[in-house]
């Protein structure tokens, strides 16, 4: 069988939120392609559903209707049990929030990705080091979160989010609790470290100076995309 | 190690601390519990040996009788002597009288024994807190501790006896002579239903009083093997043929017995809410836990954690908080066994109840016995260990109904 040349596309995904005065519908047909080792870029204003695409894309949301595919299968007809299992190997999350365990050390957080998947070998320690390393907290492996800034933490979520090496990585606005130069930092470590492991990355974010430094951007409004599939640069 | 196992050890252990302030609370509430368990069940245990085993020394392991006086009983007593199993077998007369000394009357069983003679099933001789052995012949009595406070007597103090067999005499128009007997001895068995009432007289002066002429009212055992005791008193009553009852003590005391377990079996039953209160706790700490790790969950649901491992966390938090309880309570309500005299003498002390607690307590204060059954820890483990898995069933089952993308939503 040949490899897809998409790492994701879904197809005509939408979404609809049922409040207690109406139904809202967050996404409208949406499609989205990526290709292997592609950065994509999704801008929007607030509410404008950036984030419920991130989580539909990854069925930690199920679509109400639509057709997404992981690297060729479809993930929708697939069980749970199926998405929980390719989610931990397939995909890598970067959050606003971090989103540490606060009971785990920077290192035990980046192993934490490992452990879901199978048991912790020195190899595994290694890497975790080399990307803790990476992101430059070597020294601070050993920190509980508490002791970390929010800066540190982040790059912390980073070096998990690539710990298994998945081929692809969904950021949600990682910098927005983060001030500007961090900010800056951490973009520079994500797409460098995205590149540098040929990972595909989908990111959510405000700022567009950091959409402009992916292959591509879309721009959601109403729930629809406003702005072809073009290459921002090419 | 699955790393939802993982996940619920760090919770309780977090890394940079010793324990989370879950863990102390939890484990602290079902070490208290599991301790005071231990240390009831033990003492309780201890109490109903030392009782159980005074009834043995008190009573024999058997008693062998027809109903009514048994003469010529030396070959019944050779045969029982040489029976398998019987390690000691004594003849008994028991009845009731009347004692007085001075102006002071009492009503207590008398016992006809001879303790000089070999093979004896009570240790009389023990039990003796004044006066000696030696000195008991048929003009003497030994006096149970309860008669002697009751009657104000002491050892060389003359008391009168009046048995049943003088009411025959008052209606022949005859004037009954009490029979006189000089107290040679104060005994204290441990066990106050014989302290409290009994004395102990020679077999003649027993028959003397109770008109037996040369016979006993029966046969009291010692044998190898008590705890088989029921099976051997039907055996042996098979073997000696029609006319004769064997009775074990556990059968004589059956309502003591009874009591005795059912006094336990009940108040560890109350004692087990104590546990069950602790569950309540765990499960309500657990709760606000899985609310706080709301976007934990979320993330673990995005990391690739399924529902039920997830679950399994909160769950495992539960029966790990329990364990440690167990582990903990264990070797607490060991100390306090182990230190039960000085803390008795500490409570006493605080109180100033000392002396009116040795008064009326049956035993001494630093002789509070304990004894230790498996099935006792093995219930308390396990019923410790169900409340546990119980209390983390509820913030389980809201960790696995957590829809993922809510709970990385969630402020």
């Amino acid at each position: 069988m040949s490899e897809p040349s998409a790492i994701l596309e879904a197809r005509g995904l939408s979404k609809t939120f049922q409040t207690p005065t109406r139904p809202i519908q967050v996404l409208d047909e949406a499609n989205v392609s990526l290709a292997y080792g592609e950065s994509l870029s999704i801008r929007g204003e607030s509410g404008a559903g950036k984030t419920t695409l991130l989580y539909l894309l990854s069925v930690l949301e199920n679509p109400d209707s639509g057709e997404l595919f992981w690297a060729g299968e479809d993930a929708l007809k697939k069980s749970a049990d199926w998405r929980a299992r390719k989610r931990a190997t397939f995909m890598g999350f970067v959050f606003q929030a971090y989103y540490l365990m606060p009971e785990l050390s920077a290192i035990e957080n980046v192993l934490l990705a490992r452990r879901l998947i199978d048991k912790v070998r020195s190899e595994d320690r290694a890497r975790a080091e080399a990307l803790l390393e990476r992101v430059g907290l070597a020294e601070r492996a050993k920190q509980v979160p508490t002791k970390l800034s929010g800066g540190e933490k982040q790059r912390v979520a980073v070096a998990r989010a690539l710990m298994n090496q998945p081929p692809l990585i969904l950021a949600d606005e990682p910098t927005g609790n983060l001030d500007e130069r961090t900010g800056e930092h951490i973009m520079d470590l994500l797409l460098t470290l995205c590149a540098e492991e040929n990972t595909s990355l989908i990111l959510v974010t405000h700022n567009p100076e950091f959409a402009k430094r992916t292959d591509r951007g879309l721009f959601l409004h109403n729930g629809r995309f406003t702005s072809g599939n073009e290459p921002l640069h090419p | 190690m699955p790393w939802y196992l993982y996940l619920a050890i760090k919770q309780l252990f977090p890394t940079g601390r010793a324990a989370s302030f879950f863990a102390w609370i939890s484990i602290t509430g079902v070490a208290l519990g599991v301790a005071i368990l231990i240390v009831f069940a033990s003492v309780m245990n201890g109490l109903g040996d030392r009782i159980r085993s005074k009834v043995e020394e008190t009573f024999g392991h058997a008693h062998v009788f027809t109903g009514s006086i048994i003469y010529d009983y030396e070959a019944l007593l050779e045969t029982l002597q040489n029976y398998p199993g019987v390690t000691a077998a004594t003849p008994y007369t028991n009845g009731v009288l009347m004692m007085q000394y001075e102006n002071r009357p009492s009503f207590p069983k008398i016992t006809g024994l001879n303790p000089w003679e070999e093979n004896q099933v009570i240790p009389l001789e023990d039990y003796l807190d004044i006066g000696s052995i030696d000195d008991f012949n048929d003009q003497k009595v030994i006096i149970s501790i309860g008669v002697a406070h009751q009657l104000k007597a002491s050892v060389g103090d003359e008391v009168n006896l009046y048995s049943p067999l003088m009411l025959q005499q008052i209606k022949r128009d005859e004037i009954p002579l009490p029979m006189e007997l000089e107290v040679c001895g104060i005994f204290a068995s441990g066990f106050n239903e014989v302290d409290n009432n009994t004395i102990i007289v020679t077999r003649r002066t027993m028959q003397e009083l109770y008109g037996l002429g040369d016979g006993i009212h029966g046969v009291m055992l010692l044998i190898e093997d008590p705890d088989n005791v029921f099976e051997f008193t039907r055996q042996l009553e098979q073997d000696l043929g029609e006319g004769y009852q064997s009775l074990s003590w556990m059968e004589a005391n059956e309502n003591l017995l009874f009591l005795l377990q059912f006094e336990k079996t009940i108040m560890l039953f109350l004692l087990f809410v104590i546990l069950i209160i602790a569950g309540f706790c765990i499960g309500a700490i657990l709760i606000v836990t899985a609310l706080q790790k709301t976007r934990e969950i979320g993330l673990l649901h995005a990391m690739g954690g399924r529902s039920r491992q997830l679950a399994a966390i909160f769950c495992l938090d539960g029966v790990l908080v329990s364990m440690m309880g167990c582990i903990v309570g264990t070797l607490f309500g060991f100390a306090l066994i182990f230190s039960r005299t000085f803390l008795i003498k500490l409570m006493l002390y605080a109180t100033g109840k000392g002396n009116a607690f040795q008064e009326h307590y049956p035993l001494p204060i630093t002789d509070l016995p304990v004894a230790y059954q498996v099935t006792d820890f093995v219930l308390i483990y396990l019923f410790c260990l169900v409340v546990g898995a119980l209390a983390g069933l509820y913030p389980a089952w809201r960790a696995a109904r957590m829809k993922p993308s809510d709970a990385i939503r969630a402020e």
